[in-house]
């Protein structure tokens, strides 16, 4: 073995040194004007639209795919994509597309019925969680090739919401072409999984797991070239590290920091961060199958603990509003006249006598502590109910084994959060209250109760929006005067990234997701 | 692996040890770092267990108004991101880090002991099986399987030292083992047996007394070393879980306010520096004190 | 040394074969269904079902262990649920940024613990000795991740000199992957500004992982050191009037490298577990940080694989060692 001495030691710390010296200018470095870098927080686990249901690897594909319908803008309104029109039978149950002509997959395989079939087809005999959407509405024999530019679906039942879910990434259409990548009867999963077969503007063209993600412009892309010849995302797991990146120009936009630190760059030269409304619902479950919790007054009683403005403040800087019941505000079928909570220790006390509990009682609160927002929710729930008798003992279990409780109703409460798919109050009403959906499929506080089957149900079925609205009103009063959850706060989605970048438009139903094609950097 | 910890020669008995506290008192005086150590293990253990009376706050109670406070004659370790004392958390962090270290420790050289006496003696296909568990558990780099294993059983501080404790105790079964094939061909044994003493006498009344001094040196080596995974794990999400005032849990929590809130994160690594740190310097001079032969087993 | 040879790699056999029961007793007490993470939030319950199917989880455990050797005896470690590609191809990809972190912190720990070791024990009792004491027990005392968070903030935060995160600066290109290691990649692409931009991303996590992975190498050359200069030959090579340094470096530490050996094969297994932490706090994408992802997750077939494949590196780095001793030392002879 080769031992150095000393000044061979110190000649070698001598060449580290100065490789350690700082870049020349280094804080000037600007990011070039057709590149966009985005740092993400959060990693990617894989990329199959007809997979995955996380919003972090939407962020990297939505923008590889089209699909039939598009969200117009920032709004929840649907406008034509790759279809150009269609029209809906009156019984609401057969939706016909006519599709647009002359495009090409980034694979080179033309766009046709064939494909939308292809794509559909693959969704549902993968049967994954992305299928989740359609189930009991769409199967495989309601897709129907009527030519090449026609394609027909036809549902089981009416389902209100359908036009709004095939905007979802879900509903991305992906190339035939893939097949060529097939191993095993897999329908390409494997393949998929790292790479991308759409029609969209970009497409991914290297992925260099917990490094980066590149996405390239398309150049068969159809529509209006993206003036962002790649967007790079950045894996950059500490916050800090990239709120640092974001102040010396090196990253150009970029999530999630935390409030604290957007509240402190806020205002910095040179920094943007957008601020708005969003959908995303905070709220926590009450297992009614809990020999406490299955009584409404002692659920009641927990809604009147909550310190509903100290949570808003403590977790979240004041960025968000306190829920007014189940369906978000700003959404469609929202009634702004439905009892909100707020704290009276006294009156859960009263509550809690009444049920027959005055001497208070013990109940675990599940959490996933890798969610830090949660674990703050949770020590402040723990203090807000320790004032009205009731012991709180907070679990935490990494993310399945939390599903695993959640599905199995193996818990009293848990935090929650929850984003719509498709813009519509079905998200909040169907799957939160009907008593078939007990469980992860939505109904987490495993609440039954027949005439909000009924109800949850008919709403659905329901094609005249007059008729539509008024049973939401109906489910809205029964679900806050039956306090089934603890409906806690939507937050405010905020964004932050370098002044030069423009043109970034808000959708409340692509969180995380930012508009690639349409931002384009000032020089 | 072929290096087995045998020790040429027993190492000294404890009542050997105690009679000579004086000495001890004035060896101390002459290794001034193997004094701090046992002074700042002084210092935190009782910190630990006085924590109700020392702890100027209850380390649960928020104070949304008051989040992120900077150091004051209130809060001299100022406040955490919900209005928590600092100072009241890591006098708390004390008392659960202590527990958590000294709970391995034990557990792991109780085990550890109790097999490895058992294979040392028996020898035999007890000793082959018992020392191929052994193998087996030491073919992982520790933190690694202790990983494993919180994740699996679900992160919880009382599952973080089961964990540890069921990577830790193949050391003890090594050293115990070792201890008793050096003691087993040593004279006084071979008389008693001689003598027509039993094993189970042997083992209890001759045997374990005489193998436990070097036992004791690396447990209190390791109670440094398991507060230090057992943070590590909860640093990474593994281990204590909020709002319990574990000190790697703290840091966790602290990690994204280093920037704009300097104290919160730094407070309580600097516990854990000073504490580990502690049991280092004493469990180095216990061992040069116990017996200067004895080389510690490294590389966990 | 034949002899010696196959018992050693029979032992070990046995001892993978235990192994591999354990990680998958281990990775199957999980309370959780990771068939509910595939199937996402909104999930139906057929839905869960069929994926669990898919998954061969509804079979009973011995089956599912017995799939899982024979598939493993196929070079096969099943598919992560996390990322749905095969394990053994994240894990490759993965690797190399572990090497090349633990390699170099090698070096480093190798280049700066020996001089430190001799240094330490030539001036016994002396400043240099307590001094080099001092940054070993402190080394070995510092929460990894508390250091790391630290360094960054000095380093990257406060005096902007070094970056905090992953292996190269925002905008420039990674070399074309010929190894995976993006020193030599950088430099066989002769790209000079991405070698810049890897190494300078090298330094602290290597100053991270060899100072707190430097204390048993100083301390173990320090004693063998000791023990070795006391000795006659030493002293007649005094008497002789040979240069001290001369003495130092050709008599002594040649005879005090062999117990040395031994702990630079253990610090793989330190440096390893040190990974864990510094790939979580520098971002960087080896292994460790790969396995703190699919633990998180219980993305057991990942979970699985990454602990065997540890556990094979760590238990071949020893025997490695155990062989190389008689290269070393010509005394020591196996059977």
């Amino acid at each position: 073995m080769k031992v150095f001495g000393w000044p061979r030691a110190l000649a070698l710390g001598v060449v580290f040194a100065l490789l350690a010296l700082p870049m020349p200018a280094g804080s000037a470095q600007a990011t070039p004007q057709d590149v966009l870098i985005f740092g993400s927080t959060s990693d990617v686990e894989t990329m199959d639209p007809q997979v995955t249901v996380d919003n972090i690897a939407w962020r990297a594909i939505y923008y590889s795919y089209d699909r039939l319908v598009q969200l117009k803008g920032g709004t929840t309104e649907v406008a034509p994509q790759l279809a150009e029109s269609w029209t809906i039978s009156p019984d609401g149950k057969t939706y016909t597309f006519r599709l647009r002509r002359g495009v090409k997959f980034v694979d080179g395989t033309p766009f046709d019925a064939k494909a939308v079939e292809f794509s559909f087809t693959r969704l549902l005999k993968m049967g994954k969680g992305a299928a989740g959407l359609w189930d009991g509405i769409l199967d495989v024999n309601g897709i129907t090739v009527v030519n090449a530019s026609t394609i027909r679906f036809t549902l089981k039942t009416p389902f209100a919401p359908f036009l709004g879910s095939l905007a979802t990434d879900q509903a991305s259409i992906v190339s035939p072409g893939i097949m060529k990548y097939e191993k095993g009867g897999d329908l390409a999963q494997a393949w998929l999984a790292g790479n991308t077969g759409g029609t969209g503007p970009f497409f991914l063209k290297e992925w260099r797991r917990g490094e980066r993600i590149v996405l390239e412009r398309n150049p068969n892309y159809w529509g209006r070239r993206p003036a962002l010849r790649q967007v790079i995302i950045r894996n950059i797991p500490d916050p800090a590290v990239l709120r640092d990146l974001l102040e010396r120009g090196e990253v150009d936009m970029g999530e999630a920091l935390t409030d604290d630190q957007l509240d402190a760059i806020k205002g910095k030269p040179g920094i943007t961060v957008s601020e708005s409304p969003s959908f995303l619902a905070t709220y926590l479950y009450l297992n009614n199958k809990n020999r406490y919790l299955s009584n409404a007054k002692v659920r009641q009683a927990i809604s009147y603990a909550i310190d509903y403005p100290g949570i808003i403040r403590g977790v979240k800087l004041g960025r968000a509003v306190q829920m007014r019941g189940p369906i978000p505000q700003g959404m469609a079928g929202h009634d702004k006249t439905v009892y909100q909570y707020s704290r009276d220790v006294a009156r859960a006390r009263q509550l809690l006598s009444e049920a027959g509990h005055p001497q208070g009682f013990e109940l675990s609160l599940l959490i996933d502590p890798g969610i830090r927002e949660w674990a703050d929710i949770a020590s402040i729930v723990q203090a807000n109910l320790a004032d009205v008798g009731i012991k709180v003992k907070i679990e935490g279990f990494a993310r399945p084994t939390m599903r695993a409780k959640l599905d199995k109703a193996d818990f009293d409460m848990a935090t929650g959060f929850w984003t719509p798919d498709y813009p519509d109050a079905d998200m909040f009403t169907w799957f939160w209250f009907y008593s078939k959906n007990g469980g992860l499929a939505g109904n987490r506080s495993f609440y039954s109760n027949p005439r909000m089957d009924e109800l949850v149900v008919a709403q659905r079925q329901e094609t005249d929006p007059a008729k539509r609205l008024a049973l939401f009103r109906q489910i809205q009063k029964i679900a806050v005067d039956e306090a089934v959850y603890v409906y806690l706060h939507q937050a405010v989605y905020r964004i932050p990234m370098r002044s030069r970048v423009q043109g970034y438009v808000y959708n409340p139903m692509l969180l995380f997701m930012p508009n690639f094609s349409g931002i384009s950097k000032k020089p | 692996m072929t290096e087995v910890a045998t020790q040429a020669r027993p190492a000294r008995s404890l009542p050997t040890v105690r009679r000579s506290g004086r000495l001890v008192g004035r060896w101390l005086l002459r290794r001034p770092l193997t004094l701090v150590g046992a002074v700042i293990v002084l210092v935190v253990s009782s910190a630990g267990l006085a924590a109700p009376l020392l702890a100027p706050y209850n380390p649960l109670a928020i104070d949304i108004v008051g989040r992120l406070q900077p150091l004051s004659r209130a809060h001299p370790f100022g406040t955490d991101h919900l209005g928590r004392d600092l100072l009241s958390r890591i006098i708390y962090g004390a008392r659960v880090s202590l527990g958590v270290g000294v709970t391995i420790a034990a557990l792991g050289a109780l085990t550890g002991t109790v097999l490895g006496l058992l294979a040392g003696y028996l020898g035999g296909k007890v000793d082959e099986t018992i020392m191929r568990i052994c193998d087996m558990f030491l073919a992982f780099p520790a933190l690694i399987l202790a990983m494993a294993l919180a994740a699996s059983l679900g992160p919880s501080l009382g599952n973080t030292m089961l964990a540890l404790v069921i990577i830790w105790w193949p050391w003890y079964a090594r050293i115990m083992r070792g201890q008793v094939l050096a003691l087993r061909e040593s004279e006084y044994v071979m008389a008693a047996r001689a003598l027509g003493a039993s094993t189970q006498r042997l083992m209890f009344r001759h045997l374990l007394p005489n193998a436990i001094p070097p036992i004791i040196v690396q447990a209190t080596l390791d109670i440094g070393n398991a507060i230090l995974i057992a943070s590590s794990l909860s640093f990474l999400g593994f281990g204590a879980q909020p709002p319990v005032p574990e000190w790697g849990a703290i840091t966790s929590e602290g990690r994204t306010f280093l920037r704009d809130y300097w104290w919160y994160p730094t407070f309580p690594g600097l516990a854990i520096m000073i504490t580990v740190m502690g049991f280092n310097l004493m469990g180095d001079g216990l061992r040069d004190l116990l017996d200067p032969r004895l080389r510690r087993q490294v590389g966990r | 040394m034949a002899h010696f040879l196959a018992r050693r790699l029979l032992l070990q056999f046995v001892v993978f074969g235990g192994v591999l029961v354990l990680t998958f007793l281990i990775s199957h007490i999980v309370p959780g269904d990771p068939a509910l993470l595939r199937a996402g939030p909104k999930a139906s319950a057929e839905t869960i079902a069929k994926i669990r199917h898919d998954m061969g989880l509804d079979r009973p455990l011995p089956v599912q262990l017995w799939v899982y050797v024979r598939e493993l005896l196929r070079g096969d470690l099943g598919t992560s649920i996390r990322t749905q590609r095969p394990v053994i191809q994240d894990i490759t990809e993965h690797f190399p940024a572990t090497f090349e972190l633990i390699t170099t912190s090698l070096l480093v720990v190798i280049v700066v613990g020996i001089p430190l070791g001799v240094l330490s024990a030539v001036r016994k009792d002396r400043l240099p000795d307590h001094l080099s004491r001092v940054i070993a027990i402190s080394g070995v005392s510092l929460p990894v991740f508390w250091l790391g968070l630290l360094l960054i903030y000095v380093f990257f935060v406060r005096l902007g000199w070094l970056p905090g995160t992953g292996r190269l600066d925002m905008a420039v290109e990674p070399p074309p992957t010929l190894t995976g290691l993006y020193v030599v990649d950088a430099l066989a692409a002769r790209d000079w500004e991405a070698l810049r931009s890897t190494v300078r991303h090298l330094l602290l996590p290597v100053f991270l992982l060899s100072y707190v992975s430097l204390a048993p190498v100083v301390r173990m050359v320090r004693s063998s050191m000791l023990e070795v200069l006391g000795q006659d030959y030493i002293r007649t090579a005094r008497a002789k009037g040979l240069p001290e340094r001369l003495i130092v470096y050709r008599h002594a530490l040649r005879n005090a490298l062999i117990p040395t050996l031994t702990i630079i094969g253990l610090s793989y297994g330190t440096l390893l577990q040190g990974a864990v932490v510094t790939e979580t706090i520098f971002a960087w994408p080896g292994m460790a940080y790969y396995a703190v992802g699919s633990m998180t997750y219980l993305d057991y077939p990942a979970v699985m694989g990454i602990t065997l494949v540890s556990a094979v590196i760590y238990t071949s780095v020893n025997l490695i060692v155990d062989l190389l001793y008689g290269v070393v030392d010509p005394r020591i002879r196996y059977d």
